[in-house]
């Protein structure tokens, strides 16, 4: 079952398209969203939630079509992201006040017990806290409510790796429960290395691809070598390529065809999602 | 049970997983009926896709060493230790039908390959 | 829609003195000088009061944080407008009792006696207000709002005048129960009510 159904959304800027794109997040599993900053993210993930409207196309949330059922559907999920504008002027505890009577299935002990495990004094004003520490708070409001989806936006990019390790536990934690899942935008790809089941790649406002990460890994491969080896033909093979004067390396999506064509004359390694990223981004040959 | 995952290996992960636990049942280290922890449990505690860790259960299903009840989780297969020996001696022997069959390209003769096996066991032994 | 009244008032509660203060300074500034400067104090008050709630939401772009709580837009402006109603009836409540106080205490400033429409008419001005200032709070920015707050605090100021003077028309020429005030009365409530759909549909329709 798919928890986010995402069908042909169009969003035109001056500046820059969401171009038709589809897109399903599976019940169950932890996708990852990734693409350079300002490839149309962010732009995606707002049209879910409704706060921009798409000029054509879907939103299907946990089955329930937006916006139409937006009320439905935002008791079910939670929202966390890298600024989550809350009043700056409250503090934890009033800000806590506000929200709770919101949500049906407030949990006030467990939002009590995460404040404490994040090291959250309910008396902190909200403008006192670093970049982090609002995440962290926001990640508390998500798990209190009994969330089933957990829309992430960039929540890690201003944590400091000791939590950021912390948090992908719990995201484990509420991983636990197969219908629960989770969606997660970010250009830091090695948080995704780890947990992430499925991995969609937008670049320039279009979906690359939406993959189990293992197949992803299994099918891409980077392959370094010396210059000499390629041809225009064998260039053609790779999705980017980096030529320097000491040889190549460069991101091929079929492994076995790889194997095949090099043999032991060049080197074949697992690639990173930060690998496929970035020779997909770049494209064709890039010069260092 | 103990499952190190290194991430310079060049064996996928699933497979890493897959031959470490392997190892624990044919050991005996794991024995018929002993639970397994679940799909989900096992990926948070190793920190990687839920989707590697059911593979790892599934092939291990197909080999018959592991059984999965649901609702209940999995468990080491009653399955005795001659079977899992007969497994593992099935899939040796496919690995020297292969050694065979290359040696026959390479036009290596019998007495030469067993030559070659031998030094390399002595050369296994000696540390 | 409780639960957005209780944020309101969550978000204002540090700022109570504010309010306070604004209708100390108000009160201090109109009560002495003219006979029903009273209905001035309740406006400038409330007007301070409720732009000053609307700023709040805009400080920190919180109309993002507030549409991933699970309510409707339309139900967002709506309790801005049930907000309105309250601020406007408090504040003018307020003011009417700092008349009495002052009334009572010192009644050599010979204030005159006040009508229920000395209570209807000031806070009618101020929903009045209100449905023109809340829809294009609701389409502008953050920026747009600060403008908009400066342009209504001039356009009050310049107000004061004309209304003390329409207030007094009505007490001296006894006009409390003129069929045509009511006409405006009713004008009002309905501007109000067209306003607040207005306003709505411009916040769905409104990118955040």
């Amino acid at each position: 079952m798919n928890v986010i159904e995402i069908r042909n959304l169009t969003k035109t800027y001056p500046e820059f398209t969401v171009d038709q794109v589809s897109l399903d997040v599976k019940q169950g599993y932890i996708t990852g969203l990734i693409g350079p900053n300002g490839v149309g993210k962010s732009t995606l993930i707002k049209m879910m939630l409704g706060m921009i409207r798409p000029d054509s196309g879907s939103v299907k949330i946990l089955g329930c079509k937006m916006p139409a059922q937006e009320v439905d559907i935002k008791q079910r999920i939670g929202i966390v992201s890298d600024d989550c504008f809350y009043y700056e002027h409250l503090t934890i505890r009033d800000m806590k006040k506000m929200i709770a009577p919101f949500y049906k299935k407030w949990d006030e002990q467990k939002f009590n017990r995460y404040l404490e495990q994040f090291e959250l004094s309910p008396k902190k004003k909200i403008e006192q806290l670093s970049k982090g520490m609002k995440v962290k708070f926001a990640l508390a409001v998500a798990l209190s409510h009994e969330a089933e989806l957990l829309i992430m936006d960039e929540p890690t990019s201003g944590l400091d790796p000791v939590f950021r390790r912390e948090m992908l536990d719990l995201l484990a934690d509420m991983m636990q429960n197969e219908r629960n899942s989770i969606i997660f935008s970010t250009h830091i790809t090695t948080d995704l290395d780890r947990i992430a089941d499925y991995i969609a790649f937008i670049n320039r406002g279009k979906l690359v691809f939406n993959e189990a990460k293992d197949t992803l890994f299994e099918r891409y491969a980077i392959v370094k070598g010396d210059s000499e080896l390629l041809d225009s033909d064998i260039r053609n093979k790779f999705i980017g390529i980096r030529e320097t004067t000491v040889g190549f390396e460069g991101l091929v999506d079929n492994r076995q065809e790889a194997e095949d064509l090099f043999g032991n004359y060049a080197l074949l390694d697992k690639p990173t999602l930060e690998d496929i990223m970035y020779f997909t981004a770049k494209g064709g040959r890039i010069h260092a | 049970m103990k499952i190190i995952i290194s991430n310079a290996s060049s064996d996928p992960i699933y497979m890493q997983i897959m031959n470490q636990i392997r190892q624990s049942i044919l050991s005996g280290e794991l024995r018929a009926g002993d639970s397994l922890p679940s799909i989900r449990q096992l990926a948070k505690d190793l920190q990687i896709s839920v989707i590697t860790t059911k593979r790892v259960y599934e092939e291990l299903e197909k080999e018959k060493l592991i059984d999965s009840v649901v609702g209940k989780g999995s468990f080491v297969s009653g399955a005795n230790k001659d079977f899992i020996r007969e497994q593992r001696m099935k899939q040796l022997e496919e690995k020297m039908l292969d050694i065979i069959r290359e040696s026959k390209e390479l036009s290596m003769s019998q007495q030469d390959v067993i030559d070659h096996m031998k030094l390399l066991f002595e050369e296994e032994h000696t540390p | 829609m409780l639960n957005l009244l209780r944020k309101d008032f969550i978000a204002l509660k540090s700022s109570l003195w504010m309010g306070l203060m604004f209708l100390t300074v108000f009160s201090a500034v109109f009560i002495p000088k003219h006979s029903s400067s009273v209905h001035l104090v309740g406006i400038y008050t409330a007007f301070a009061t409720l732009s000053h709630a609307t700023m709040i939401d805009v400080k920190n772009q919180n109309h993002n944080f507030l549409v991933t709580l699970p309510i409707s837009r339309k139900n967002i402006v709506q309790a801005k407008y049930m907000m309105s109603i309250i601020i406007s009836l408090v504040s003018v409540l307020a003011s009417y009792g700092i008349h009495m106080f002052a009334t009572s205490v010192f009644p050599v400033l010979n204030k005159p006696e006040l009508t229920v429409m000395d209570i209807i008419g000031p806070a009618a001005i101020v929903l009045a207000l209100a449905s023109i200032y809340l829809p294009l709070f609701y389409s502008l920015s953050k920026k747009g709002t600060s403008i908009i707050n400066g342009v209504f605090f001039i356009l009050l100021l310049a107000l004061a005048q004309p209304t003390a003077m329409f207030m007094n028309m009505i007490n001296e020429n006894r006009l409390h129960s003129d069929p045509t005030l009511y006409l405006i009365l009713i004008g009002i409530i309905l501007l109000f009510i067209v306003s607040y759909y207005i306003a709505a549909v411009l916040f769905t329709k409104k990118e955040l």
